[in-house]
């Protein structure tokens, strides 16, 4: 870094740093810009960061970011209970939500399996998981895990939770995209949408 | 600065994966001739990255790199065979699979035949009748190809072989003496189920208990007091009643 920038402005550039993404080079240029051009901007970032940073953890019920202690989804009476869609991630949850295709409710498990990272069910919150499901508001889950290896093992996991419970487990279909050509679709995946076909009526 | 290797069309396998900086991902391959490699895989995760679905594990791979010093760059990748299409059990087996070779083979010491132990138990894991035989055989068979074979031939003091009808006292790093009187215990073993181990049939559940008891011990011995973080998941599992 540069020796003549003030502390201040090196403790901003290196603080800017730990975004995806940010390097050195981004970091300089967001800090003049904020500093420079958009000092208001700058002053609502800090409080935002500053009340997000202190005030948002997990949902009781599905373990989604939020500052309640039920999150909106949760708490929503739209919504149908007796669904449930397990997905990775908070971002997953809102690419579902995107779909508008889907008016259930979710659990969040923060990531996947990895035995060898030593990352289990205690580490994803199936006790939480196990809870809702003996709940018996729940008769379907639907598993929206990754489709990796450790996706698909995740998925065995809760499928087998589910089963426990006498709750009916479904996967999402993996297979060919939308506008998508046979030829350019991995032999995989073509492989994975052959074994799944289903019956036109 | 240290050679530069270059190496072209390997076979190999996926046993790890790691996310490294942005948009990549450092992959720990086992492969055939070059024993463990680690490579840099330059914009795996990005949403429209070529290789997504091929670079997993349980995949038989074709793939080049280069390298100098520790990690290499990834440099082509293409899929040689169709997935072992793992469920449950076989996935957790196949990751028990992985841990194990990650944490006894020495990176950069090329072993061959802990490749073809490797692949051969993924296909019979994909055969789909049990875990535990596939799983005691790769154990055998991948000491052996570490050079940490197991006696199972004869006794240690006498060279006497081994008889069916016999109990044996196993000593770790030398091999089996016999038991004066029946006794049981964590280190004695029953001759029938030393060469059952030994020849590879362990088909009644007795055998493979057995097997998994000497396998076990000896495993320890090469793997040190790390626990096997796999093996901790799996008894967690087990422990909450989740039949895989």
């Amino acid at each position: 870094m540069a020796e003549n920038y003030s502390p201040l402005l090196k403790q901003l550039i290196r603080a800017l740093q730990c975004l995806p993404g940010v390097g050195q080079k981004s970091a300089q240029r967001m800090t003049f810009d904020l500093l420079g051009e958009d000092r208001m901007g700058a002053k609502r970032l800090a409080e935002a960061l500053e009340n997000a940073a202190t005030r948002v953890t997990y949902c009781k019920d599905c373990r989604m970011l939020t500052e309640d202690q039920i999150c909106q989804l949760c708490s929503s009476e739209r919504r149908d209970s007796s669904l449930l869609c397990v997905v990775e991630t908070p971002a997953d949850v809102l690419a579902v939500e995107q779909t508008g295709a889907y008016s259930g409710k979710y659990f969040v498990l923060m990531g996947h399996i990895s035995p060898i990272d030593g990352i289990g069910p205690g580490e994803l919150g199936l006790d939480l998981l196990e809870e809702r499901l003996a709940g018996g508001v729940i008769t379907e889950v639907i598993l929206a895990t990754g489709v990796t290896v450790e996706g698909d093992a995740t998925a065995h996991i809760i499928a087998s939770m589910a089963k426990k419970e006498n709750i009916q487990a479904s996967r999402i279909a993996y297979g060919v995209p939308m506008g998508g050509e046979l030829e350019f679709v991995d032999s995989g995946t073509l492989a994975r949408a052959l074994a799944g076909r289903r019956e036109m009526d | 600065m240290s050679q530069r290797e270059a190496v072209q069309l390997e076979s190999g396998y996926v046993l790890h994966h790691r996310a490294y900086q942005n948009t990549s991902r450092i992959i720990d391959f086992l492969t055939e001739n070059h024993g463990l490699v680690s490579l840099v895989a330059q914009g795996a995760r990005r949403p429209k990255a070529a290789h997504r679905a091929v670079l997993q594990p349980f995949v038989p791979l074709v793939f080049s790199w280069v390298r100098r010093g520790e990690l290499g760059k990834l440099t082509h990748l293409e899929s040689q065979a169709q997935a072992f299409d793992f469920a449950g059990k076989q996935l957790m087996a196949g990751f028990y699979l992985n841990e194990l070779l990650l944490r006894l083979l020495a990176r950069g010491d090329p072993n061959p035949e802990a490749f073809s132990c490797y692949s051969r138990c993924l296909t019979e894991l994909a055969v789909g009748r049990g875990v535990e035989r596939p799983l005691r055989l790769f154990e055998f068979q991948l000491l052996k190809a570490l050079g940490y074979a197991l006696n199972l031939d004869h006794e240690v003091d006498n060279g006497l072989s081994i008889q069916p009808e016999t109990y044996y006292f196993f000593e770790l790093e030398r091999g089996p003496v016999v038991c004066q009187e029946r006794t049981e215990g964590a280190d004695v073993f029953f001759g029938r189920d030393l060469i059952a181990l030994r020849e590879g049939i362990l088909d009644d559940k007795k055998s493979l208990e057995a097997a998994k008891r000497l396998l076990q011990r000896a495993l320890r011995l090469y793997l040190g007091e790390r626990p096997l973080r796999t093996r901790m998941v799996l008894s967690e599992l087990f422990g909450r009643g989740l039949e895989l």
